[in-house]
């Protein structure tokens, strides 16, 4: 019989067999199968916030107590839905109780669990206002992992999935023992994610992931357990870069990619993320008595993720690179530029549209251009570098649970973290060349020729570089932190109490190995130690007012040390710390009703949070004045705050209505105190940087939806309608630079006439899933097929940024508005994905 | 049983995820990917032709090229250090010059020096600017002044077609130490030969001017400081060989060697020699232009 289960299992994994139908009653299976492939814990794409380098970033909340928190991670995810538009640095994630964001950032990457589904299920989710055992929750929720083999069914379980989405196709296989008699339980899953140029739902772009989970844990008596879980998934893959509007209306398409190109015929993108971050906890659990339990987990990570981009010498390679553009030729905006050659308009109109070879990077010509430059004994002009930010985690989280009486309970819990983050670019592929000198030729003009300031290492003074070579810069970041907390939780009468807090202190530095030539005595080595106190509490009352009604009331204060990762000016270059780093303050509060009756199921919530002192940080390529600029913002205050609707209406036993909807405010309050630096110069200048007003962008403010559930004999129907609204693109700071404004963007009365914020495309958007449970040799079969966007509504903008470079060339209009011509990311149209999995 | 299917399953899996963005190979086989490699000589001139059917080759105005002409030049001059901007001054082998303004950077990559090309100039415009005969398309200056400016590249790319020779470009010296077959020898002329050379005739050559030195040279002086260019994007200097501001050596600063000090002693200065309104500009191509006189 096994050998049976185990061929069909194969049959599946290689054939994808549809098996015949048998309609199986248990509606209550089926619903509960299906619903675990829709609810917040399982992946999509685009919660995945799969890129280190990118602004996306992912909060998974999924309170099963609160409708809305509960449903929303997964249901808005195709407009990427940030939840209450927080960064995901306030979402902390825990594992088997030790915290596991990455300390450098605050972030945790979630694209690292990808593929392996069924290991990450079993989740304590927190909201922000949630008692918990394990943590004093963060203002975006904090989720525990139990990732011991003993929580896994038994078993085996294989999964075939088949869309068209990042990825084309996904196979898992996973298989549980559950606790033998002997005290041991294993638990492991292997999965591999899919997808080549010809089939990836993005030109050009392709997906290549294999995933693994092993866990083993062993009991002694009723009082101990070890348990050793590790995991990993190797990924490859290559990226989609945003766009202008102008790109997207010449290519008729609005997933055009300028990032990949012919190369011989063949596409190749110059883009390629590369990830791998081999993790594995120890933990010891220790039942002291009926009352009291230790839990103890040692985590280790080694994190290893690059990304390639084709960089230049003189003018930049990429297909919309704006003088390609038609309207570089046309002063479309009626800006008065002076553009005026119409017929070179539309002579590069049809450039554009002829072939998609125009559109696209020409790699033959780089290669070309670099084996003429050999001849000459020149260095290449064009290459590929690869971008790494790998690093070594290892923490220690432990934590007492006290049930002190009845009806009430402490936890107490020590976290200790210590990040090394290897920061470091190499060449990756030169395309050709045969020479490459590691110096900062931005610079060659601005000094005598040999002037050491052009070096990026005076150490390695014009090092020849080859392939694999580190270049241009090369530094560690290390972040170490202890953090002490307690939760008190007790009921009175109608009300449930608790009270978290926690004091902690983080230390960082900076450790440089390259001595840059424009920061020759601050760079290479260790920077100075910076310190931070910091703490918080939340504190808050459910209140159960009877026949189904309940209040609820928190608030809260944290002063949050600043991430390593916006500590230094420009640590590519040098030591230097951001002047007047501070803790980051948070004041939080919510209010929130629920009502829980035998037809509907209501929750509603209003939020209010407040943070000063906030540090940012952002690098990126400023045209404008040929140099690679470091910004960074201080002295930020934010506001949040919003409502949230959850209802669930059960009008028969088999058949719900969904009603869910929020509108959140997430802005800036204040403008920013702004010190930048050119990488072309190293002289920090400060500035007033114009935030106020300024919104958080990529997740729609405002959304709304109306979902209808039916279940009828073992079969599963949902359609949801979704409306988002009200979603902002990026800002480019230096776009609002006081010293940089243009003079007449200075009214008369001192204040500044700055551009709104750019916002993108809300719309709506219908999805749906069908699903169904069969019983194939007495084990369920489920089978569901989940569409999105059915009504292909391509003009949703799911994020996107303001270009970066100003519309002025030695105070003159520029040929072409960068003010008007944003680049945006928008949504896929309608897209599918059908799910098979077979238990055994 | 189980478990050997297991492994097999991983190992299927692991076969799968070989690395996808491989090794790339070198993608050209020696076919250059720029320019229109359909364009045919049906009517091959020289510049010196050229000129001869659009008599206006060197008004202020520009005059669009209509019959099936097309030449066959070398580059002598290009972008490598950022001082000639968005052009290539070429030569065909009787010595004669044109500047073409191409909107593009990094032209010296695929078109260096004596690289030779076919130009197909039907389509094009040639004009003057300041006198100096130039092929680009029509540009019209705030002044109300038209002359042929930097053309797309996607036109660019219509217009010309990569030969596989090149013409060796050398120095007086060089040609005599080691002479080359059809090699263009760098004309050397003496200040006062320079500053009387027919401009007409011999702008936008490759030449060399011997035995000078600049004006206000003081070891610490630049070629082309931002603070010598007040508002402007280019530095002009004089010779003290040559009496009056006729014959100047015009440096970009966002030139590679604008910031390198100019020699106090006696040099040789190699580069292109454009005319402007009556005036000898030198636009040095490199800091190789730049020798010390023996």
């Amino acid at each position: 019989m096994k050998k049976q289960q185990m061929l069909l299992a194969s049959a599946m994994l290689f054939c994808a067999a549809w098996a015949k139908a048998q309609t199986t009653t248990d509606e209550k299976e089926t619903a509960t199968a299906l619903k675990q492939d829709n609810a917040a814990y399982v992946f999509t794409e685009s919660q995945l916030g799969e890129d280190d380098d990118m602004t996306q970033d992912v909060i998974m909340v999924g309170s099963n107590t609160n409708v809305y928190t509960s449903n929303v991670g997964y249901l808005w995810s195709p407009a990427r839905f940030k939840y209450r538009a927080y960064d995901s640095r306030y979402n902390d994630i825990y594992m088997n109780g030790v915290k596991v964001n990455n300390a450098e950032n605050g972030r945790f990457n979630y694209s690292t669990i990808g593929g392996m589904n069924d290991a990450m299920r079993n989740i304590d989710a927190s909201s922000p206002f949630e008692s918990n055992n394990f943590s004093m929750a963060g203002i975006g929720g904090s989720n525990n992992y139990n990732l011991r083999a003993s929580s896994f069914g038994t078993g085996h379980k294989v999964t075939l999935s088949g869309l068209n989405r990042n990825y084309t196709a996904r196979v898992m296989y996973g298989y549980g023992t559950g606790l033998t008699r002997k005290g041991w339980a294993f638990y492991g899953t292997v999965g591999y994610r899919w997808a080549n140029m010809a089939t990836s739902n993005v030109e050009g772009n392709f997906y290549n992931s294999l995933s693994y989970f092993l866990s083993a844990q062993k009991k002694w008596g009723e009082r101990h357990s070890l348990n050793l879980a590790t995991w990993g998934n190797p990924t490859e893959r290559a990226q989609q870069g945003a766009s202008t509007d102008e790109a997207y209306w010449l290519a008729n398409n609005r997933l055009y990619n300028p990032y990949w190109g012919y190369q011989g015929g063949k596409k190749r993108n110059s883009r390629v993320v590369e990830n791998y971050e081999p993790s594995a906890l120890l933990t010891w659990d220790f039942n002291i008595n009926d009352k009291m339990k230790l839990t103890t987990t040692a985590f280790a990570k080694y994190a290893m993720y690059s990304s390639t981009r084709l960089n230049y010498r003189g003018q930049n390679p990429a297909p919309d690179y704006w003088k390609n553009f038609p309207s570089y030729n046309y002063d479309v905006w009626g800006a008065g530029n002076g553009a005026n050659d119409l017929d070179a308009f539309w002579s590069s109109v049809d450039y554009w549209r002829a072939s998609k070879r125009n559109r696209q990077i020409n790699w033959d010509k780089l290669y070309y251009t670099n084996q003429q430059l050999n001849a000459t004994g020149q260095d290449g002009v064009y290459w590929v570098e690869k971008k790494h930010n790998d690093h070594l985690a290892t923490n220690l989280g432990s934590t007492f649970e006290w049930n002190t009486s009845n009806d009430s309970k402490l936890a107490i819990g020590l976290q200790l973290g210590s990040n090394k983050g290897m920061h470091y670019l190499t060449m990756d592929d030169m395309l050709g060349a045969q020479n490459y000198t590691d110096i900062n030729t931005y610079l060659v003009g601005d000094y005598p020729s040999g002037d050491p300031r052009i070096q990026y290492d005076l150490r390695n003074p014009n090092r020849k570089i080859k392939e694999g070579d580190r270049m241009r810069y090369d530094y560690d970041l290390f972040n170490q932190y202890t953090n002490l907390w307690a939760a008190f939780t007790k009921d009175k009468g109608i009300s449930h109490n608790y009270i978290t807090g926690k004091i902690g202190g983080t230390q960082m530095w900076r450790k440089g190995y390259m001595q840059n030539g424009l920061c020759a005595d601050y760079s290479y080595g260790k920077s100075g130690v910076a310190r931070f106190l910091d703490g918080g509490f939340k504190m808050g009352t459910n209140l159960n007012l009877g026949r189904g009604n309940a209040i609820a009331l928190g608030l809260g204060y944290e002063a949050r040390a600043p991430q390593t990762y916006v500590a230094f000016v420009s640590p590519e270059m040098n030591n230097n710390y951001v002047d007047n780093l501070k803790n980051e303050k948070i004041f939080s509060a919510e209010l929130g009703y629920a009502l829980n009756i035998k037809w509907l199921q209501l929750n509603l919530n209003g939020y209010f949070t407040h943070t000063h002192d906030v540090t940012e940080w952002q690098q990126f390529y400023n045209d404008d004045v040929n140099s690679f600029t470091y910004n960074s913002l201080t002295g930020i205050a934010k506001d949040y705050y919003g409502v949230e609707l959850g209802a669930k209406f059960k009008v028969t036993s088999n058949f719900d209505i969904n009603l869910m909807g929020t509108w959140a405010e997430a802005k800036y309050i204040n403008n920013a105190n702004a010190v930048y630096t050119l990488s072309t110069n190293g002289v920090a200048t400060k500035d007033i940087c114009l935030t106020e007003g300024m919104r958080e962008s990529g997740t729609p403010l405002a959304a709304a939806s109306l979902g209808f559930n039916y279940r009828i004999r073992g079969w599963y129907f949902t359609v949801n309608g979704n409306y988002y609204d009200r979603i902002y693109l990026s800002y480019a700071p230096n776009m609002r630079y006081v010293g940089l404004l243009p003079t007449d963007a200075v009214n008369n009365d001192g204040t500044y006439n700055v551009r709104d914020q750019f916002k993108g495309n809300g719309g709506f958007m219908l999805d749906a899933s069908i699903g169904h449970t069969f019983r194939i040799a007495g084990h369920p079969l489920n089978v569901n097929l989940m569409l999105t966007n059915i009504t292909n509504n391509r003009s949703i903008t799911t994020g996107g940024y303001e270009q970066s470079r100003s519309d002025y060339s030695n105070g003159s209009l520029r040929s072409y508005s960068f003010s008007n011509n944003p680049k945006k990311y928008y949504a896929q149209g309608f897209n599918f994905m059908l799910n098979v999995d077979y238990r055994f | 049983m189980k478990l050997k299917t297991i492994f097999s399953a991983l190992l299927a899996a692991l076969t799968f995820t070989a690395c996808m963005d491989g090794d790339w190979e070198d993608p050209n086989n020696g076919i250059p990917p720029y320019g229109n490699n359909s364009i045919e000589v049906t009517n091959a001139v020289t510049i010196a032709q050229l000129k001869q059917m659009y008599p206006k080759y060197a008004d202020t105005d520009t005059t669009r090229m209509t019959q099936d002409a097309q030449l066959k030049v070398f580059v002598t001059g290009n972008d490598i250090q950022g001082n000639l901007y968005n052009s290539i001054a070429v030569q065909d082998e009787n010595g004669d010059a044109l500047i073409i303004c191409i909107n593009k950077g990094s032209l010296y990559g695929y078109l260096p020096v004596g690289q030779d090309l076919i130009i197909d100039t039907k389509g094009l415009y040639i004009g003057g600017y300041g006198g100096q005969p130039q092929i680009g398309v029509p540009y019209t200056n705030k002044g109300g002044s038209t002359f042929p400016s930097r053309m797309d590249e996607k036109k660019w790319e219509q217009h010309f077609r990569l030969l596989p020779t090149k013409t060796p470009v050398q120095t007086k010296a060089e040609n005599e130490a080691d002479p080359l077959p059809n090699a263009y020898v760098i004309p050397e002329y003496s200040a006062t030969e320079m500053d009387r050379l027919d401009r007409l005739a011999n702008c936008g050559k490759l030449m060399t001017i011997k035995d000078v030195t600049i004006k206000g040279a003081d070891g610490t002086k630049t070629w082309a400081s931002k603070a010598d260019a007040g508002d402007y994007t280019s530095v002009q200097l004089y010779f003290n060989e040559i009496k009056g501001s006729n014959t100047m050596v015009y440096t970009s600063t966002y030139a590679d060697f604008a910031n390198t000090p100019i020699p106090t002693e006696k040099m040789n200065l190699t580069g292109i020699w454009k005319v402007y309104n009556g005036k000898w500009e030198l636009v040095l191509r490199s800091e190789d232009d730049i020798k010390t006189a023996n």
